[in-house]
């Protein structure tokens, strides 16, 4: 290997391994902060050795009922993904394939997506009100849909628009109804693309605040991310419980990507090489 | 001679079916929407008490600090009865009820069927919060401002503003190289519900006024504007921390605890008792007095410790008014205010804040002396903007980007101009 080469090479990983250290500081700050001792958390100077507690997570675990948060948080968030995908889904197919609503549509898809959360809580509450789902999950899992919908349909249109129109018709020669030929022939090319936009949907459904704190605060369906908030009280932060609810809020979507990341890295270079 | 008896026999045992129906149904189960943290932890020790002595369920809805006052006030607007009573501030009193989003509680107070005023004792209570004549809050908890201190460093603490300045520069690194703090002094100064009130307790003291009984304002008077000016002047010397404009409670809490900071104020009562539980190595050199004030010509010092108490409110979607109020009324009776006392909260009462059975007496003791002289901020509708008006002059006098008399000229015209829409 050529010197410029191997001066090429080092520079590159020196580079990447800024941005993961830039990327991954404030996660393995949280993480080891939630075993550290409370007054260990308050000192001023910064303390790299320390003796691990698990105090923190027994708190959360035992004085709350974190178990039941994170139940609620798992049912929200895979409800609301699956809701949206499939609605998400269907609509950027006709979308795609049929032009469905021509640009005004697409545009105003598109539109949806930049109104910021604060706008739409106050009518969503009083239509959830007049609904009588003010603290129940459902109001949740439709709120966290009807927001991350035009997300799913903008995303997976341009997945759908990478799959040949061709591969289809000739599915569709053969036999196949329109239906069969999406799930059998369209779908399985698009797979990474689903996959990626699931995890990103998940994300969003799983760290969502704003309308759980305003739309269902109460203890039986509140969510790990409100939960989390709780530990911020009037007069003082709690850092471990916080450190140690944050990991564990974390954790999942770690998981999550780890066993699926050859799928994210597929999803996100679909379409990349013609 | 049978039938009679029978009949008169089967009247008796209806009436008493009745009785003991109406006696042993418990009543509806009240939600009380509070704050995490102390307010939660008190209200819930009263809430069991209540539960036991009674047997009428009370749930307590939590929420942490972050966004808590947006969500009730989101909630109550939007006309929920996911609750039924819900923690506010005092200020917020006359926003509501001119919005009808919250139910009077005079009507139950003043009524003999409800309320025995005798035992009550409304004369008990340091303020009670009304608007256009009604009243629709007691006080559970208080809070007035202190002046925190380290005895070890200031042997007599400062009673005047100047003596304050004095002394925050002695225990500044910069100004004494020897000092064992870095900075002098720190108080809440994180634009929000408490970077005014901070301001007020200088500023009263100076002369300065937020609004007279006519709606004329006073936030930019001589004195309010020489208030600007000192507010200015502890950060231009470097006697608070260069990112003071991003400390709130917690922040200030930890520096004190850690020795950052020598004196701590006006800043919060809810703090001492923080002190005293938590591990501070400093905890038993901590002390605690009268915020200072500004030399009268007959000698005396004229302080103006601020107050405010913390209220439930009473939604106007309530499905279980009476109920509520029966929780409400136990929370605020003396024997409910002790047990939230133990809880860890700040009784409302006087006659319990001057109960030498009272730990610690020195906590108790000013606090009585602190709420005997404090003044609280008006609440009119317009309370929100008129608050971020000051919130705005404030940031910019502590930064530098605005002089005192031209950041507290605008807020003036502001808030002149919001009292006459109003």
């Amino acid at each position: 290997m050529t010197v410029k080469r191997l001066a090429g090479k080092l520079l590159l990983t020196a580079a990447i391994l800024l941005v993961v250290l830039l990327w991954s500081v404030p996660f393995l700050w949280m993480f080891l902060g939630s075993l550290k001792e409370a007054d260990v958390i308050a000192a001023t100077d910064l303390v790299w050795v320390f003796k691990p507690t698990l105090e923190h997570y027994r708190t959360i675990f035992q004085k709350y009922p974190f178990f039941h948060y994170l139940r609620n948080s798992v049912v929200v968030a895979v409800a609301a993904c699956f809701l949206t995908m499939v609605a998400g889904g269907l609509t950027a197919y006709s979308m795609s394939r049929f032009r469905f609503g021509g640009a005004p549509f697409s545009y105003w898809v598109l539109f949806t997506r930049m109104l910021p959360p604060p706008v739409l809580i106050v009518p969503l509450f009083i239509l959830f009100r007049t609904a009588g789902l003010i603290n129940t999950l459902t109001s949740l899992v439709l709120a966290n849909s009807s927001f991350l919908l035009s997300f799913v349909i903008w995303v997976m249109k341009s997945f759908f628009d990478e799959v040949p129109y061709a591969l289809e018709e000739s599915a569709m020669m053969d036999g196949a109804s329109r239906f069969q030929a999406l799930v059998y022939v369209v779908l399985p090319l698009v797979t990474p693309g689903m996959i990626t936009t699931f995890i990103l949907t998940f994300i969003n459904a799983w760290n969502e605040y704003l309308f759980a704190m305003v739309l269902a605060p109460a203890t039986a369906v509140k969510t790990l991310p409100v939960a989390a908030g709780d530990f911020i009280t009037g007069y003082a932060i709690n850092w471990g419980p916080v450190f140690a609810s944050g990991s564990v809020i974390v954790l999942p979507v770690f998981v999550l990507s780890v066993f699926l990341q050859k799928y994210i890295v597929k999803g996100l270079t679909l379409g990349a090489i013609k | 001679m049978k039938r009679q008896l029978f009949v008169v026999l089967t009247i008796v045992l209806l009436v008493l079916a009745s009785a003991w129906a109406a006696a042993a149904e418990p009543l509806d189960k009240v939600v009380v929407f509070v704050r995490t943290g102390v307010e939660a932890d008190s209200i819930r020790a009263v809430a069991e008490a209540y539960t036991e002595k009674t047997g009428n369920p009370v749930e307590i809805m939590e929420a942490g600090r972050s966004g808590f006052y947006a969500a009730v006030h989101t909630q109550l607007l939007g006309g929920t009865d996911a609750f039924d009573l819900a923690q506010a501030n005092d200020v917020d009193v006359g926003a509501l009820a001119e919005a009808g989003v919250i139910a009077p509680i005079d009507t139950y107070l003043y009524d003999a069927k409800y309320t025995d005023l005798a035992e009550y004792d409304l004369e008990d209570f340091p303020f009670l919060y009304s608007y256009k004549g009604r009243v629709y809050a007691l006080p559970f908890d208080v809070s007035t401002h202190f002046l925190y201190y380290r005895e070890d460093l200031i042997p007599e603490p400062p009673q005047t503003w100047d003596e304050y300045f004095e002394m925050a520069k002695k225990w500044t690194r910069c100004h004494n190289p020897d000092s064992p703090t870095l900075f002098g002094t720190g108080f809440t100064a994180l634009a929000g519900s408490e970077q005014p009130k901070v301001f007020y307790t200088i500023m009263w003291s100076m002369g300065g006024s937020i609004l007279d009984d006519d709606n004329r304002v006073g936030v930019a008077t001589e004195g309010a504007v020489q208030a600007g000016e000192f507010y200015r002047a502890l950060a231009a010397e470097n006697l608070v921390a260069p990112d003071i404009y991003s400390w709130e409670f917690s922040n200030v809490l930890d520096a004190l605890s850690t020795g950052v900071i020598a004196m701590a104020g006006p800043y919060w009562n809810a703090a001492y008792p923080q002190i005293q539980m938590g591990n501070s190595p400093y905890k038993d050199k901590i002390r605690i007095t009268m915020v200072p004030g500004v030399r009268q010509e007959d000698g005396t010092i004229y302080r103006t410790p601020f107050q405010q108490g913390k209220i439930l409110l009473l939604n106007a979607n309530s499905k279980h008014k009476e109920a509520a109020w029966e929780f409400y009324k136990y929370l605020t009776s003396k024997e409910g205010t002790r047990i939230m006392a133990q809880a860890g909260g700040t009784p409302a009462r006087l006659s319990v804040l001057a109960d030498p059975a009272m730990e610690p007496q020195e906590y108790y003791a000013l606090m009585r002396d602190s709420l005997a002289i404090a003044k609280g901020q008006p609440g009119p509708p317009f309370y929100p903007e008129m608050h971020e008006a000051m919130n705005q002059a404030l940031s910019s006098i502590l930064l530098g980007s605005s002089s005192a008399k031209d950041a507290l000229g605008l807020a003036a015209r502001t808030i002149e101009q919001l009292a006459e829409e109003y």
